[in-house]
């Protein structure tokens, strides 16, 4: 019971406050048709991505559907990465989007070519952000 | 169980998915919502007050007074000399609120010789700004390396948020205009830079003086620039301003001329890397007065430059052990000064034989967790305070103390502040004309607060009461011939405040806030009450945003009841343009501030009655913003 609980606050506590991992969590799923994705965050999402139902956080690059964040060693540079700045989205190679605050205001963009690709579908709802 | 959990699980999950806000909703969600302060702000120290980004923008405060006139601490006043000076009681006395200090992120930025900087930044623009937090009643000495009464930190945007770059431009009543421009980066190696630059023309309402119109119009370059990573920070600030010095050192406010110029710069370099926090800041204040009365007036011309130098640094050490957090500092300070061109009445003024202040601080903090929801926070501050050279107050030692005892539910927080503050002279006011000759006590204020916080959904309601003992208070005194000088009795003073703030639709909200403060025993009246209530609306339309903002106050000194009304729209064109519209004060019932005013014959000191201004203009703002 004590469980469910902490499991129930959890829910309620993510949902009331955590606007950008519930961005996330709406996004990058629908792009892998998947309802559980795999992510290796960098040091600055990690702690938010742990809190995710939907986002199961893993220790080990190769094993992630897709790296979230602004920094990564170039072991991981294969995989496909959702940056968290705009200057790590126009960094990488593999970025397919990415979540970034400029002009005063967030932003979410994607790239259409890298999304290829992958293999990834962009849904209906989330072309107009492609470029 | 499991199952049940599971199926919960999957039902709340499910209320998520059919919840159904699109992209640009969340996208908007995040920027209303997404609160810098949840981030900065200090936890267990003293009351506090935070306006977040958004409040800043949709109430379109362009200057810091925009936000103080609604404190329902103290409000916003501007002294003789028409610098920003919210305890401002109409005497004669330059500056007097020395104990509130002005921070830029983590750096205090200094006035020069009056050490508080809110001369300076009380009126300054304050669009570099993302969120500001207030605190009052003693915060945390982490941040005081002097007595600190309120803390006001102004956090400045940065690439974290504000890549890219944005010009402002505004015109206002009397033909007051602005242009402000900025432009954040990250750079290639984790660091990232804000640079951020402002010129102002404020052309002000004037006000008659027996004949005179007295002028508070400044012209003001304001320069910022940050350089930071995640544990270093460069701070760069600069303010140059000339300014109509209102009725200045005329004692029956009819200058012929009161001119100030001001140049404030401060650099500094912050840093917290493991258990250390440390600091290294430079200011200099430099600050020329020319003034000039009719040839029979009692003061009939005053030329002065003062350049002051301050360097500062501070050492912390924190550390967590069971359920403690501990933390140890130490803290240094010297003030240098020099007043040159120093006359008065086209006399040559004897230098001062004082001609810097050191200030050593060490504390000891310590949050200690009875429980999850159970915080005791105890500090000590030591300070020792020297004036070498200095016929009177040269020096003292001070023990200031604090006690918070915190108490958290789901819903309630309550917290209890128990103080000690003493507060010593400035370097103005040492061996100075202002000041009884004379050693003067440090005067000290004890208090307690009780602050209660209950939240519901939408809802936030909190009830602040507070006792507060001032004893040894520097006032005027008359038998010094009105020079400053310790009370002698304590003054009492109680408040309480409430504030509810209602959230009814998504974004749109409702503020109120309700005071009531009563002081007994000040010297020429038993009894002074303030009644002083704020309601403040902002609401969202698609691209249009709307602000309401109500300020009524009433005092049983003058007896006379004022109201600030001011009015915003800004319309939203596309992701880069937006204009805006504001109405300030625009009833003209802002409340009325007296300035004392006398004159020296022959037959002694004739009172001429005292002049009432208001500090917040009525005037009308027209701006745009550019972003790009």
């Amino acid at each position: 019971m004590r469980i469910i609980v902490i499991l129930v606050a959890s829910v309620l506590f993510l949902y009331a406050g955590e606007y950008e991992l519930r961005l996330y969590e709406k996004v990058l799923p629908m792009l892998y048709n998947k309802k559980i994705l795999k992510v290796f965050p960098d040091s600055t999402t990690k702690q938010d991505l742990q809190k995710s139902l939907s986002l199961t956080v893993v220790s080990d690059c190769n094993q992630a559907d897709l790296l979230i964040g602004k920094k990564f060693h170039k072991e991981c540079s294969t995989k496909p990465i959702f940056a968290t700045s705009y200057k790590s989205y126009k960094r990488y190679k593999n970025v397919i989007g990415a979540f970034y605050w400029r002009k005063g205001r967030p932003q979410i963009s994607f790239k259409k070519s890298n999304i290829r690709k992958f293999n990834l579908q962009l849904p209906n709802a989330l072309k107009r952000y492609a470029q | 169980m499991k199952r049940f959990g599971l199926s919960l699980l999957t039902f709340l999950s499910l209320l998520h998915a059919e919840d159904s806000l699109d992209i640009d909703t969340l996208l908007t969600d995040i920027e209303k919502k997404s609160d810098l302060s949840e981030k900065t702000k200090l936890e267990n120290s003293g009351i506090s007050l935070i306006y977040t980004r958004d409040d800043i923008d949709r109430m379109q405060a362009k200057y810091l007074k925009d936000i103080l006139i609604s404190s329902t601490t103290y409000g916003y006043k501007e002294n003789r000399y028409s610098a920003p000076d919210p305890l401002f009681q109409g005497d004669f006395t330059p500056f007097v609120s020395c104990n509130i200090r002005v921070f830029i992120d983590n750096q205090e930025i200094l006035g020069g010789v009056f050490a508080s900087g809110v001369g300076n930044l009380g009126d300054i623009d304050i669009s570099f700004v993302d969120h500001i937090e207030i605190y009052t009643q003693t915060p945390t000495y982490e941040y005081s390396t002097e007595p600190t009464f309120t803390l006001i930190k102004l956090y400045t945007k940065s690439a974290l948020k504000d890549e890219g770059s944005k010009v402002e431009l505004s015109y206002a009543s009397r033909g007051a205009a602005r242009v402000t421009t900025y432009t954040a980066n990250e750079l290639d190696n984790d660091w990232n830079y804000f640079a951020y630059v402002t010129y102002d023309n404020l052309k002000r309402e004037k006000y008659d003086s027996f004949g005179t119109a007295l002028s508070r119009d400044k012209k003001r370059t304001h320069i910022i620039a940050t350089l930071q990573n995640e544990n270093h920070r460069i701070l760069f600030e600069n303010i140059n301003f000339t300014t109509d010095a209102f009725a200045g050192s005329s004692i029956d406010a009819t200058p012929l001329t009161s001119r100030l110029e001001v140049n404030n710069l401060h650099l500094g370099y912050d840093a917290t890397v493991n258990h250390f926090s440390y600091g290294v800041d430079f200011d200099q204040h430099i600050l020329k007065y020319n003034f000039l009365d009719d040839p029979d007036a009692y003061i009939y011309s005053k030329t002065s430059k003062t350049t002051t130098n301050i360097i500062s640094a501070d050492l912390n050490y924190k550390v967590n052990f069971l359920s403690n957090e501990f933390m140890v500092g130490a803290k240094y300070r010297i003030k240098m000064y020099t007043i040159t061109n120093d006359t008065l009445n086209e006399e040559e003024q004897p230098p001062r034989d004082n001609d810097h202040q050191d200030v050593v601080a060490l504390f000891l903090q310590n949050v200690y967790s009875l429980r999850e929801n159970l915080v005791l926070t105890a500090g000590l501050q030591y300070v020792n305070v020297r004036n070498p050279g200095a016929k009177y107050n040269d020096g003292s030692d001070i023990f200031d103390y604090r006690l918070a005892f915190t108490y958290v539910t789901k819903q309630w927080t309550f917290k209890t502040v128990a103080s000690h503050l003493e507060t010593y002279l400035e370097p103005f006011l040492i061996d100075s004309g202002y000041v009884a000759d004379k050693d003067l006590k440090n005067y000290i204020n004890d208090f307690i607060y009780e602050d209660i916080v209950y939240i519901v959904p939408n809802n936030k309601f909190e009830i602040v009461g507070g006792y507060l003992l001032s004893k040894d208070y520097i006032l005027p005194d008359k038998d010094y011939g009105g020079k400053l000088n310790n009370y002698n009795e304590t003054i009492y003073t109680s408040s309480l405040i409430f504030r509810w703030t209602h959230q009814y639709r998504r974004y749109d909200k409702f503020f109120m806030d309700l005071a009531y403060q009563n002081i007994d025993n000040l010297p020429d009246i038993s009894s002074y009450t303030t009644y002083k209530a704020v309601f403040r609306t902002l609401n969202t339309f698609n691209k249009l945003n709307f602000f309401n903002e109500l300020i009524a106050e009433y005092d049983s000194k003058s007896k006379e009841k004022s109201y600030t009304y001011n009015i915003a729209l800004k319309y939203q064109y596309n992701d880069s343009l937006s204009f805006a519209l504001k109405g300030e004060n625009i009833f003209d019932k802002a409340p009325e501030y007296g300035y004392i005013r006398f004159e020296v014959t022959e037959d002694g000191i004739q009172d001429l009655g005292t002049l009432y201004i208001p500090s917040y203009d009525r005037r009308a703002v027209v701006s745009m913003e550019y972003l790009f």
